[in-house]
């Protein structure tokens, strides 16, 4: 049976977490340090402690996901565990400083501390919302297939382009289709296809390679050769099998995108999350060392 | 042209990005600019100078927070060692003392030993780097901590009432309401010269009278008729003669010269009211008296103003002539003896003195006035185990804390008790309509009364003394007497 990360045996680690909040916030509230709170009274240090800890251990799973003979509870159970402990770290951490903040390296830590946070927290929005669409998009197929479709698309057109010029606006329309790319490509869904037109197509045209983003200008030439043939032949014919090709590539080429993209998506704030969770460790590392040093 | 599968980039991790560079670069770029660097503070002053003055994280990128406003000088602000002295080290009071040197210490260490206050350091009230700055103590804790329950402090003994709260709304709730007021009071005994003083603690619900030794019905004084004064009739305020010191908190003392003479002349020859006996002691006012009527009857005698070497001739009455001169000298001499003698009793016994002062005589012959002074002191601070200061409360009516004009003897002491004050001021936490004030509103913790706190912690506490002194004991055989206080007062450095 399918079990979501957020309601693993029962959601227990929210209620851990939960119960770490609240006790937490209520001896936040009991508590009545000399001075404003912060993180050097007694709860301060006690909170600072538990903080650090939960950090450390954060960043253990990042271990414990890659060690798959390991028996220390399922990677499931952590990260269950992570997410709910993480998020309750938000709170520990601020109720730590008292809400003190500052330009130095302790500010510095919880700021790196929050990034992480709403990156995870981005990450877990992405795990609940994404993976459906993922599948839903594929509609069955693997996004192998997808290509290998998209490929005998292109090797059919490239057999019935059937005059030189029709061939070279294919041959180019179809090494210039470009799929996924840059990271940034890849999450906004847009491959940075281009083609030259022959001069027998556009005059006007220098044979440069032009923007043919989503194979609409391929499928306009096409269209357009297509009208000047008004007396049919077997060149309108192959313009005519040229054109269905494209608009059945250009479905294609929608899904493979948003496949790429969707997986992009599920990816791209690990690239945040995990960086500077090692910078929040290092913070950490001098907070913990400088608090003390001038103490 | 190629039918092969083109090498597409259908994932991140085809692209450039990386996160276990970044990761590194992040983890050694922070440590080494939040940590390392810094260091470079500690290597010495001018190197700390120069990267405190960079755009580098200095030492000071360790701060977590401003400091509290008066120590943003120069000596301090940006300064770290100057009080974290030791690295791993908390913040000594050494630190504070060299600059707080006149620090008093909140209770006589020689004769109680708190040992609530072990261990304490200056920082352990004195928070620094918090936001918003609080550097001195306004929470009521600082004192109920042990003021609520004395017992438990290691007080070798007090009389200190427990006090855990101020204010209407926590009367009802708390065990241990803020007493009534007490005031120190000068007290005379005995009479003239002989008159010896002590302060004494007095609740004011004892209804306490002041033996001052003066005449003084403030009922008089403050007759909103007006009284006579040179220039008419005159409504007197309080502040004609109460005005506060520099500081605003205390009265500056009243005085003969200041507030009394421009209608109380010392006036004693109706016909020459420019003539005033010299306001202090009695000798010097019997002498003017007759220096005064001498002079008058040589002026009579001679019919001319005598000069001034017949004045002194006339009083000294230089020995030699004859018998009969003498005698007939002494006849005459009766006259402004006489005189002098009955004006003196006069002002001494019914008008001018006694008015104000209280008279006594003393026949013995030791003085040349019978007529003694009983000299006055007034208590000049009432409640000296707080600070209040009249200049924040100038708008208020004097007569709202001081019943003046309900006042017919200068044995009344006019000190607001408890309910006077807290009908506009109440506790910290509260749910009325009125001032909200803290302990130290009005008390102090570091006590002027005290010994400097240097002082007090290398003279070591109470407990650390008795110590010594139960060794000696034990290695000489001495016995340790019963009352600490005896033991300990001749160990007093």
């Amino acid at each position: 049976m399918y079990q979501s990360i957020l309601n693993f045996k029962r959601a227990r680690y929210l209620w851990v977490a939960l119960a770490v909040s609240v006790i937490s916030v209520v001896a936040y509230q009991w508590h009545q340090p000399i001075g404003m709170p912060n993180g050097g009274t007694w709860l301060g240090y006690t909170l600072g402690t538990i903080g650090a800890i939960l950090i450390v251990w954060l960043l253990l799973l990042g271990m414990r996901k890659r060690s798959y003979n390991s028996n220390m509870g399922t990677v499931q159970g952590w990260t269950s565990a992570h997410v709910y402990l993480g998020t309750a770290l938000l709170l520990i951490g601020t109720l730590h400083g008292g809400f003190q903040f500052g330009m130095n390296v302790h500010t510095l830590t919880y700021v790196l501390m929050v990034i992480v946070i709403l990156s995870g927290f981005f990450g877990i929005f992405v795990y609940l919302k994404y993976p459906n669409l993922l599948t839903v998009n594929r509609s069955g197929d693997t996004l192998d297939n997808l290509l290998e479709k998209i490929l005998k698309i292109d090797k059919r057109s490239r057999r019935i382009a059937a005059t030189p010029n029709l061939s070279q606006l294919i041959d180019s329309a179809i090494d210039g289709c470009e799929i996924g790319g840059s990271w940034w490509h890849q999450l906004a869904a847009r491959g940075s296809s281009t083609i030259s037109i022959p001069f027998a197509f556009d005059p006007d045209g220098q044979e440069q390679p032009r923007n043919n983003k989503d194979q609409a200008l391929v499928i306009d030439v096409l269209a357009n050769r297509l009208s000047q043939l008004s007396g049919g032949g077997d060149e309108a014919g192959a313009v005519q099998g040229l054109i269905a090709n494209f608009a059945a590539k250009q479905t294609l080429l929608r899904r493979v995108r948003r496949d790429v993209q969707i997986r992009a998506i599920l990816k791209i704030w690990l690239y945040i999350h995990v960086p500077v969770s090692f910078g929040l460790l290092a913070a950490l590392i001098t907070h913990v060392i400088v608090v003390f040093f001038y103490w | 042209m190629s039918d092969q599968k083109p090498d597409y980039k259908l994932s991140l991790e085809d692209t450039r990005l990386s996160k276990r560079w970044v990761s590194w670069i992040l983890f050694v770029a922070i440590l080494t600019l939040f940590l390392i660097v810094p260091m470079a503070s500690l290597v010495s002053d001018d190197a700390a100078d120069a990267l405190r003055g960079s755009p580098l994280p200095s030492d000071n990128s360790w701060s977590s927070g401003h400091l509290s406003k008066p120590h943003r000088i120069p000596e301090l602000n940006q300064n770290c060692q100057v009080c974290h002295v030791n690295a791993f080290e908390v913040v000594q009071d050494n630190s504070c003392l060299s600059c707080h040197d006149d620090t008093n210490h909140h209770f006589d260490t020689s004769m109680h030993d708190i040992t609530k206050l072990d261990g304490s350091r200056c920082a352990s009230c004195h928070i620094e780097h918090d936001e918003p700055s609080s550097i001195v103590r306004q929470d009521d804790k600082l004192c109920s901590s042990c003021h609520a329950d004395m017992d438990k402090t290691g007080a070798v003994s007090t009389e200190l009432a427990d006090v855990d709260s101020f204010g209407n709304e926590q009367r009802r709730k708390r065990n241990a309401p803020h007493p009534s007021f007490k005031v120190s009071m000068l007290v005379s005994e005995g009479k003239a010269d002989a008159m010896t003083w002590s302060m004494r603690r007095v609740a004011l619900a004892d209804k306490p009278l002041e033996k001052s030794n003066l005449i003084f019905p403030h009922n008089v004084h403050l007759d909103p008729e007006g009284i006579d004064a040179p220039e008419g009739n005159q409504v007197m305020q309080c502040n004609d003669c109460h005005v506060t010191d520099g500081a605003g908190q205390l009265m500056r003392p009243v005085t003969m010269e200041n507030n009394c003479r421009s209608c109380h002349t010392l006036v004693f020859d109706p016909d020459e009211p420019q003539r005033e006996v010299p306001h202090g002691d009695p000798d010097t006012v019997l002498l003017t008296l007759e220096e005064y009527y001498s002079r008058q009857f040589l002026r009579d005698s001679l019919g001319r103003n005598p000069t001034p070497q017949e004045v002194r001739d006339f009083i000294l009455r230089r020995p030699g002539g004859t018998v009969a001169r003498r005698a007939e000298q002494a006849l005459n001499l009766a006259s402004p003896w006489g005189k002098a003698n009955s004006v003196g009793k006069e002002i001494f016994e019914k008008t001018t003195c006694k008015t104000c002062h209280e008279i006594s005589i003393d026949d013995s012959g030791k003085y040349l006035s019978k007529w003694r002074v009983d000299p006055i002191r007034i208590t000049k601070k009432w409640m000296p185990k707080s600070e209040f200061d009249h200049y924040k409360h100038r708008a208020s009516d004097c007569s709202l804390c001081h019943d003046g004009a309900g006042s017919e003897q200068a044995s009344d002491v006019l000190m607001p008790d408890l309910p006077v004050c807290e009908s506009c001021h109440t506790g910290e936490r509260t749910h009325e309509n009125k001032t909200p004030s803290s302990c130290v509103s009005c008390h102090q913790f570091h006590s002027p009364e005290q010994n400097d706190w240097r002082q007090a912690l290398e003279s070591g506490s109470a407990r650390k003394i008795i110590e010594q002194i139960s060794l000696d004991w034990q290695q000489d055989d001495h016995h340790l007497a019963t009352d600490s206080r005896a033991v300990i007062a001749p160990l007093k450095p």
